[in-house]
């Protein structure tokens, strides 16, 4: 069960012609898809887009099966590239999604067979461009992956209309040319919340039982010599000047007209309101985009049209192209348009605007300027660098030595925090271990208070990342997976691999039953039981089938002491191949969402329900805080130490605790402080619970007064006791 | 310049996981589409779930006219440096996150902030002290801010039962900064339909609150300072040591005095608080015949009585069956005393712990005999779990706690007044010749914290620095190096930065004590080409 529940606004996705579509970027996508009469759909979760396959799984029951809609999460991006082969014979309208660039590079085997074949029915790709601020991976572009196998790369504006509109040219566009077409949507733009004016939702007038009753094949589709070569041919002499011609006949590249003839823009659609928001703030834009100077907007990034280009630059001096992010492919191209076509307007691009980084307005504004001031006579021709903000002042210099970085962390309760305890808790016995980490939530070990694992190489290479590391050693590399990455591919990278090349490492899988970090999915050995997909297949089993002969599986993770052990064994256990340990236990946050409800029924039920949280005695904790240095839980906090003698901060448990019970299995683990305390709440206990309770009370509190009465107690009150 | 454009306005919200920020977002849009108003919202999210912060970015704009075919006007879809009119922040250092880039200006911005702080982890984990100065945050907010409204809006949630979104929404409101009326806000979070009541609440609290003027609201937090201790007892021990602490310690110390003896009785009894008493006067005879100022005499009384009041497993047994204890935890929990609930006590004593809490030649015999050692372990030492509600658990604990009238005979006693006379003999050496170092010296026992293991390291580090005190000693600038090397011990669990600086002050010797880092991974912090050999 995901994260985020859509249930109540997939219901928009009814919404018929002319009516207004209010929402999410995402929820518009899918909202194109339908109007576009797609007949399958798939995908991998991932920033940006997992809500993207959020609303999509949501809108399974709600719409998608009643619209003749097949959809399935895919269990890679290259499996969802595969998938898009039902378009090869087929005039099948599909569409799949994942996270760019990584997602795109586990599909890219897939891709470049699709595009070099190529497709009969229209197939979308939705790109989520992770990239500038809040990314979680490598800086690089999916324009170099639609280069190289001409893929068609399609950049709209960020608003709904042009999203929606896109989605639905991209499938004209797509058939068209027999090409696969990519459509990036950047993070903001996933997230943008707009509206647009709905069109009908469209059945797919052929379907996929239509193909599987009536089928088809094409030899000269298929990647083999000879057809290897007509495809390359194909590509270049028919796909690509169809596309051109599309894309000129349906004016996917937009050109906003303005008064000087001198100069003009050129402008990736995703960057087109950064654009005009610094035009705005040179005082050469109104708020509606209304500007003097030209903008040839490339809505669609790849492939340039030569025609469209040299129009807009005929009897300019220069344009400046705003291109986000390194290589800059399209400057490099517009220079060879220009050179082969005689062009002699100049073409700036990053010599005046930065070579890395994220186009923000401020970078925008800065590199127009610049431009302005050098290839004009009279714009901003008396401005020396002017910035609405002034520089820095004393006080704003005192903040970076004061705002601490608050790195991203486990949750409360997190049940893969006592895992990395216990590996913090064995290296300080047994000195460092070599750690290949993995992509997941399980990462933050990298982080403090961890501090764990060397590299990390892609979702679900941990396992291989450690496969160097195969040599006789008293310390084995430890490789960590998450459930999310072992399905992915680290059953065959990781493990199997390790297996058939006889490794003694060490594979910790972090099952959390779900693929957490992306937003809670449901996976192969998630333990919901779920009509529609298949679940409760166990790692260890899988892991067995291929030939591991050490499993272990701790079904409680919390018990920090039993994974310390664990690994100990592992560490000892020689000759058996690689050992397999399986931390699981269950995403709290998908926990607590289930548990609360539950919970609060009871309660209401009148059962006897237990509830518990830790708390942190004042009076003896003295302020050293080696259980944060061992946890890192939210909850586990810090407050000013009350004792006007103690300068250190004292640890404290905040209300947000879900008692998971980490804290004293650390205690117990690496013999911290007797401060932790679980309290238990039992509501709607029984009479003999509380009579029981009333009379141990009874006795406790006389022998507490009695004690206080002897040493005066009440007497000694201070400002500490 | 355009940027000033009225019709729009931007707002930037940064929030941290479970803070609302989402809902609050929509709340402003929700509010801004019923009136008429356009209005963009985005986000990244995904790091905040997960402790990080997030910036949610909205514009709002009036379409003028209100025609049909109006232009649509060009959104923004992230915040521009001096280009926004209201920065709302859910934590205080979030505020500051959001000064520094850029986005609060002195010509428009209004910053509507919470006070309250939720640490982050290098705050949190530090060994010392490390917890951000927020006068920091208001100064640079009240300078660079058109309008800064801040109040701990976390308790204001707390009090009303809801969460901070709605406490910011209601200071939003209160602030003037939008154009909407109080009925809009509320309407919104009404259709918003989850908890609104709550909701309402903590809206209104806000409301009221974001009234009050600008700059940081709060009612400052009490301070705690020593106060002078009477005593209103009958005993006329007690009556007499306080008496001549009033006529033989001069005024200044009078108080902290009075505190370290309370300390003392309560620890373990009035025989005990007399040794302090003369150990005090032992340290202000020192410093009087020294004719200094009475630095050292105030720090000792302190560090001494902290010192003289360790905590031992007596000592913790007693904390944990007193009433009081009980009381605070009713409270923190939010629960009555008569409803059933068990307080299950996490206690894991060693060996050593156990040991030492026996008279001081059987503990040392214990500690010392292979067998009685394995046996006592197995007995009482190692992890176990009391619940101090149940008859059985507190029993156990309240009878160790009786033993505090035979500490004196204790191993750990012993011990303790061992280590306390060594460091008094240290100063007493120390402060003939260097005042200056001996004051420094007089804080070395604020190392020694926690239990077990970590008390075990505080305490070897305390050694290590006393030692290298009396290496010091007669150096010029002993008492700044004893300083360094005090900070270097709070620096990390592993000792690397204190071995680096003892070798640093020339101590080889001590800082081979410490051992080497017993084979942690070096950390590259940054990569650089290396030159082809």
């Amino acid at each position: 069960m995901a994260e985020r529940s859509f249930k109540k606004e997939v219901k928009k996705l009814h919404a018929g012609a002319g009516e207004t579509f209010q929402g999410e970027g995402i929820l518009a996508v899918t909202k194109a898809l339908l109007q576009s009469g797609v007949a399958y759909v798939g995908g991998y979760q991932g920033s940006p887009i997992s809500h993207l396959m959020d609303v999509l799984a949501d809108a399974k029951d709600e719409i998608l099966d009643d619209m003749g809609v097949h959809f399935e999460t895919s269990a890679s991006e290259a499996t969802a590239a595969a998938m898009l082969s039902a378009s090869v014979n087929y005039p099948l309208r599909g569409a799949v999604t994942w996270k760019s660039t990584v997602g795109t590079n586990v599909a890219s085997d897939a891709l470049a067979n699709l595009a070099s074949g190529g497709v009969i029915g229209g197939t979308v790709i939705v790109i989520g461009e992770d990239y500038g601020e809040g990314s979680s991976i490598m800086q690089e572009r999916t324009h170099a992956f639609a280069m190289k196998s001409h893929i068609w790369l399609l950049d709209p504006r960020p608003n709904l209309p042009s999203i929606v509109d896109a989605v639905e040219k991209s499938f004209e566009l797509s058939e068209a040319s027999n090409t696969p077409v990519m459509l990036q949507m950047r993070v903001r733009a996933c997230h943008v919340h707009g509206h647009f004016t709905a069109k009908d939702n469209v059945k797919p007038a052929f379907t996929l039982t239509d193909a599987l009753e009536n089928p088809k094949r094409d030899l000269s589709r298929i990647v083999l010599p000879p057809y290897t070569f007509v495809h390359e041919k194909e590509k270049l002499e028919q796909r690509l000047p169809a596309a051109l011609q599309f894309i000129k006949d349906n004016r996917l590249n937009e050109v906003f007209e303005g008064t000087r003839q001198d100069v003009g823009l050129v402008v990736q659609g995703g960057c087109y309101n950064t654009v005009i928001r610094a035009l705005e703030h040179l005082g050469l834009a109104d708020a509606y985009g209304d500007t003097e100077i030209p903008l040839y907007v490339l809505n669609v990034a790849f492939p340039l049209v030569d025609d469209e280009l040299l129009d807009f630059a005929r009897d300019k001096s220069a344009l400046l192209l705003i291109e986000e992010g390194g290589p800059e492919f399209i400057e490099h191209e517009i220079n060879t348009i220009f050179a082969r076509a005689g062009c002699k307007t100049q073409l700036q691009g990053k010599a005046l605007l930065p070579r890395y980084g994220e186009y923000t307005c401020e970078v925008i504004k800065q590199g127009l300027r610049q431009f302005l001031q050098q290839h004009t006579q009279d714009l901003l021709q008396d401005e020396v660098a002017l910035k609405l903000v002034p520089s820095k002042p004393l006080a704003v210099t005192a903040l970076d030595e004061t705002v601490p970085a608050r790195p991203a962390g486990f949750c409360t309760g997190c049940p893969e925090r006592p895992v990395f305890s216990a590996i913090k808790l064995l290296q300080r016995e047994q000195g460092d271990f070599h750690i290949s980490c993995d992509i997941g939530c399980h990462l933050f070990s990298i982080l403090p208070p961890f501090n764990l694992g060397a590299t990390t190489m892609g979702y679900g290479l941990g396992g291989a990342s450690s496969s160097a590391f195969n040599v006789p050693s008293s310390k084995p590399a430890i490789s960590i997976m998450g459930d999310g990455g072992f399905w992915h591919n680290g059953l065959t990278s990781g493990i199997g691999n390790s297996v058939f090349n006889k490794s003694d490492g060490i594979n910790l899988i972090i099952d959390n039953e779900y693929t957490a970090a992306t937003g809670g999915q449901d996976i192969l050995s998630s333990k919901a039981s779920h009509p529609e997909r298949s679940t409760n297949n166990p790692i260890s089993r899988a892991v067995e089938g291929v030939g591991v002969k050490w499993v272990r599986t701790l079904t409680r993770t919390y018990d920090v002491a039993a994974m310390k052990r664990t690994l100990k064994e592992a560490i000892t256990t020689k000759g058996v191949g690689p050992k397999v340990i399986v931390a699981q236990s269950e995403c709290m946050l998908n926990l607590q969402r289930r548990e609360k409800r539950e919970r609060r029924q009871n309660i209401q039920d009148g059962k006897r329900v237990v509830e518990s949280r830790f708390a942190i005695d004042g009076d003896t904790c003295t302020g050293d805080r080696a259980c944060i240095r061992l946890s890192g839980c939210p909850s586990l906090t810090v407050k000013p130490n009350p004792d006007p003698w103690r300068s250190d901060p004292v640890s404290y448990i905040d209300n947000s605790c879900v008692g998971c019970g980490l804290c004293g299995e650390n205690v117990h683990a690496d013999i911290l402080c007797p401060s932790f305390v679980k309290v238990e709440v039992v509501r709607n206990a029984g009479w003999l619970e509380r009579q029981r309770r009333q009379l141990s009370q009874h006795i406790i509190g006389w022998l507490q007064r009695r004690a206080a009465k002897r040493q005066e107690l009440d007497l000694l009150e201070g400002v500490s006791q | 310049m355009n940027t000033n454009n009225r019709q729009r306005i931007n707002i930037a919200v940064t929030a941290m996981g479970g803070q609302g920020g989402g809902v609050l977002a929509d709340w402003i849009v929700g509010m801004a589409e019923s009136t008429g108003w356009i209005a963009q919202t985005t986000s990244v999210p995904g790091v905040a779930q997960r402790t990080g912060a997030t910036i949610y970015y909205l514009e709002l704009f009036q379409p003028s006219g209100g025609q049909a075919d109006a232009p649509t006007p060009i959104l923004s879809l992230s915040p521009a440096g001096g280009d926004v009119d209201l920065v709302i922040a859910a934590e205080l250092m979030e505020a500051g996150r959001a000064i520094q880039r850029g986005f609060v200006t002195p010509d428009r911005t209004t910053l509507i902030a919470s006070s309250h702080r939720a640490y982050a982890v290098s705050e949190k984990e530090s060994m010392g002290y490390a917890l951000a100065d927020p006068e920091v945050i208001h100064q640079a907010a009240g300078e660079m801010s058109q309008r800064y409204i801040c109040f701990d809006m976390e308790a204001q949630a707390k009090a009303s039962g809801s969460v901070i979104s709605a406490v910011l929404f209601g200071a939003l409101c209160g602030s003037g900064a939008l154009p909407f009326a109080r009925e809009v806000f509320e309407q919104a979070i009404r259709n918003g339909g989850v908890g609104v009541e709550a909701s309402l609440r903590a809206f209104a609290a806000g409301h009221d609150q974001a009234r009050h003027g600008d700059g940081c609201t709060d009612s400052p937090e009490p301070v705690p300072t020593v106060q002078k201790w009477t005593y209103q007892g009958a005993d006329q021990g007690i009556h007499q040591l306080l008496a001549r602490v009033e006529t033989d310690f001069p005024d200044g110390l009078v108080t902290p005095m009075t505190e370290g003896i309370r300390r003392l009785l309560d620890h373990t009894g009035l025989r005990y608080a007399e040794l302090y008493v003369e150990r005090m006067q032992q340290i202000l005879a020192l410093e009087q015949g020294l004719d200094a100022d009475k630095t050292l005499s105030h720090r000792v009384a302190a560090r001494l009585a902290v010192w003289m009041a360790y905590e031992d497993t007596i000592r913790v047994a007693e904390i944990k069956t007193r009433a009081r204890r009980f009381d605070g935890l009713y409270q923190e929990v939010g629960i009555q005393h008569q409803q059933v609930s068990y307080f299950r006590e996490y206690l894991h004593p060693r060996i050593e712990e156990v040991a030492e809490t026996l008279p001081a030649s059987l503990g040392r015999w214990v500690l010392g005999n292979r067998w009685a050692s394995a046996l006592m372990n197995r007995l009482f030492a190692g992890p176990k779990v009391v619940s101090t509600q149940s008859l059985r658990g507190f029993l156990s604990l309240y009878l160790v706690a009786r033993m505090r009238r035979w500490r004196h005979r204790t191993l750990r006693y012993t011990l303790e007044q061992e280590r306390i006379d060594g460091w008094l003999a240290l100063l007493t050496a120390t402060v003939r010749v260097d005042h200056e170092l001996s004051c420094e010296v007089a804080k070395l026992p604020e190392l020694i914290k926690g239990y077990g293991r970590t008390h075990a390291r505080g305490l070897k580090n305390f050694g290590l620095l006393c030692r290298a005190a009396e290496h010091l000693q007669g150096q010029p600038d002993a008492a700044a190096v004893l300083v360094k090397l005090h900070q270097a011990a709070l620096k990390s669990e592993s000792g690397t930065e204190l071995a680096a600086a003892l070798r640093a002050a020339g101590l080889e010797n001590l800082a081979k004590e410490l051992g080497s880092s017993g084979g942690s991974a070096g950390v590259v912090q940054v990569m650089e080409p290396q030159p082809a050999v």
